[in-house]
């Protein structure tokens, strides 16, 4: 069964006057019509540009925006018709982390883990001993009576996740949860929300703008670009054969693709004989067999560009190989290969 | 240089014992009310938590309206009401009433810019664990701002003093009224320098517990 569901989905903000005095509508659209599923126990991820509505998209779900139109079930209930005491019910059970940690600066660690749990009414030496658990889960065990402005990037953001896991959320919204922390900490925190994922069985949607972030973390994902859900599924597919050029743009960040024209131009400088594009997937013919077959035609390569990823830990390479020998053959072995393997000539 | 302060050390404690109370009266009642509008004026505008544009628009013209008027002015313009608040027009009661008021709308627009230091982020988290509007206020707005507020709040004090002084216009009694009638009035300068030395101690020293305090709460 879905945890969240969203059906048609839109959301508008009323333009800005100055907008609105040049003849633009009076409503911008930010969600056109989202429709999407996420399933209990899994990492969703939603990954689009600044602008594109990610934020606003992940803040209808808990309502902390109203919707539009369009329908939001969050475990079979529909919150666009919920009122607010109904809604802060609702809320207890989803848990979020922000990209600027949000946590309250004048409160300590104790009292930023234990704020959820005071709202949820749970008593006090009850919420020291969870928030003394949830600190040893986040490895900040030491820090019980530390105030924000002495943590660093990394346990700011921890000491976010232990917050919004203190009342066991079924649902973890992380908007944009390690865009502000160096690479090895968003490594170290991303760690951290599959620990969370498959230890408390919590349902996470991660929002980014970075590829990476999904590559490692997430087992679904759906692209949004003006608003709308251009592609969706499960990542290891939309990584390997990205539909749509926004998600393109997207996978490129993270897996080398095969050049472009202009690349494939310096290619064709350095390297006189025939280009071609092999593409590895996960359960398909592996590297072994495709290059053993290549050396009984009798053709020479060299790996020119390219290389071989790990996506949600499956395997996946774009490789360009320069191709040697007699032209006549390399066509055949080309024409031959291509009914076993993924390989196709470069024109 | 003549001066009749050694007759006068009576009656300068008595006026030191008014101001104290007159400005500590009127800016305890100021805050409550100040702090009040203040929140009223925050979470009331577009995008806040209780967001209301008629009931904004309606609180900041008030604030505005009254604000600008000169203490001297406003204490004659609002004597009518203090008589029917406070049953008397004139003398400290009615001076309290309108130093009173004078404060709570400058301490609102104190409140509500120290109110605007607090990072939306907080807020936003505080709804999204299920939090009431009222709680988020209570329980994370105000500690939030409450450093900045406390500064705030040492200027309104000092503000406050210096509008005390002008008591004595409706018959009202402090070290305004001493100053002028002993000093300034008699041509003793030094009864009205010393009574110039007690201001500045009573303002020096509100702004160093506002400052501790201040630091202390923000940890600094």
């Amino acid at each position: 069964m879905s945890l969240v569901e969203l059906r048609d989905v839109h959301k508008q903000f009323p333009a800005p006057k100055t907008a609105r005095a040049k003849g633009a509508p009076p409503v911008i659209t930010v969600i056109d019509g989202v429709s999407l599923d996420v399933a209990e126990g899994e990492i969703f991820g939603l990954i689009g540009y600044s602008g594109a509505g990610k934020s606003t998209l992940v803040r209808l779900i808990n309502a902390l925006t109203p919707v539009t139109s369009g329908s939001i079930r969050v475990a079979g209930r529909e919150v666009t018709t919920l009122g607010e005491k109904d809604l802060q019910v609702l809320r207890r059970d989803i848990g979020m982390v922000f990209q600027q940690f949000n946590l309250f600066n004048s409160r300590t660690v104790w009292g930023n883990v234990s704020y959820p749990l005071a709202i949820a009414g749970v008593p006090k030496a009850e919420r020291v001993g969870r928030v003394r658990e949830l600190l040893e889960f986040v490895g900040l065990e030491g820090k019980f009576d530390a105030y924000p402005d002495q943590l660093s990037g990394g346990q700011k953001q921890r000491v976010g996740i232990a917050r919004a896991l203190a009342t066991r959320p079924r649902l973890l919204l992380a908007d944009e949860a390690t865009s502000a922390l160096d690479p090895e900490t968003t490594q170290e925190v991303l760690a951290l929300l599959r620990r969370v994922n498959a230890e408390f069985g919590t349902t996470i949607i991660v929002i980014t703008h970075e590829m990476e972030v999904i590559r490692t973390t997430a087992t679904r994902v759906a692209v949004l670009d003006e608003g709308q859900i251009i592609e969706q599924g499960p990542v290891y597919d939309v990584f390997s054969a990205p539909q749509h050029p926004t998600t393109r743009k997207f996978v490129a960040t993270v897996i080398q693709q095969v050049p472009d024209a202009a690349g494939l131009a310096r290619l064709r400088a350095q390297h006189p004989g025939v280009l071609a594009a092999f593409t590895l997937r996960e359960g398909g013919p592996t590297q072994g067999q495709f290059f053993g077959e290549l050396g009984r035609w009798g053709v020479g390569f060299e790996l020119v560009h390219g290389g071989i990823e790990d996506i949600a830990g499956q395997t996946f390479g774009q490789l360009v190989l320069n191709l040697t020998g007699d032209e006549a053959t390399i066509h055949d072995a080309l024409a031959g290969l291509s009914t076993r393997f993924d390989v196709r000539e470069l024109a | 240089m003549k001066t009749r302060l050694p007759d006068l050390w009576g009656l300068l404690w008595q006026a030191f014992y008014e101001t104290l109370y007159m400005v500590g009266l009127s800016l305890l009642i100021g805050t409550l009310i100040g702090l009040l509008i203040g929140l009223g004026l925050y979470t009331t505008r577009a995008g806040g938590l209780y967001a209301n544009r008629p009931v904004y628009v309606v609180i900041n013209f008030v604030v505005n309206f009254f604000r600008p008027i000169p203490f001297v002015i406003f204490i004659g313009a609002v004597q009518p009401l203090a008589r029917l608040v406070t049953g008397t027009g004139i003398g400290n009661r009615a001076i309290i009433f309108g130093l009173s008021l004078a404060a709570s709308f400058m301490i609102s627009r104190v409140v509500e810019q120290n109110l605007f230091s607090v990072d939306p982020g907080v807020i936003e988290a505080s709804r999204a664990m299920g939090a009431s509007r009222l709680r988020t206020v209570a329980a994370v707005l105000i500690p939030e701002a409450l450093g900045p507020l406390i500064l705030g709040l040492t200027f309104a004090f000092v503000a406050v003093v210096d509008a005390s002084a002008i008591a004595g216009v409706i018959g009202g009694g402090g070290l305004g009224k001493f100053s002028l009638t002993y000093g300034f009035h008699q041509f003793d300068t030094i009864v009205t320098w010393t009574t110039v030395l007690i201001i500045v101690a009573i303002v020096q020293l509100g702004q160093l517990a506002g400052n501790l305090l201040s630091r202390k709460v923000m940890r600094r």
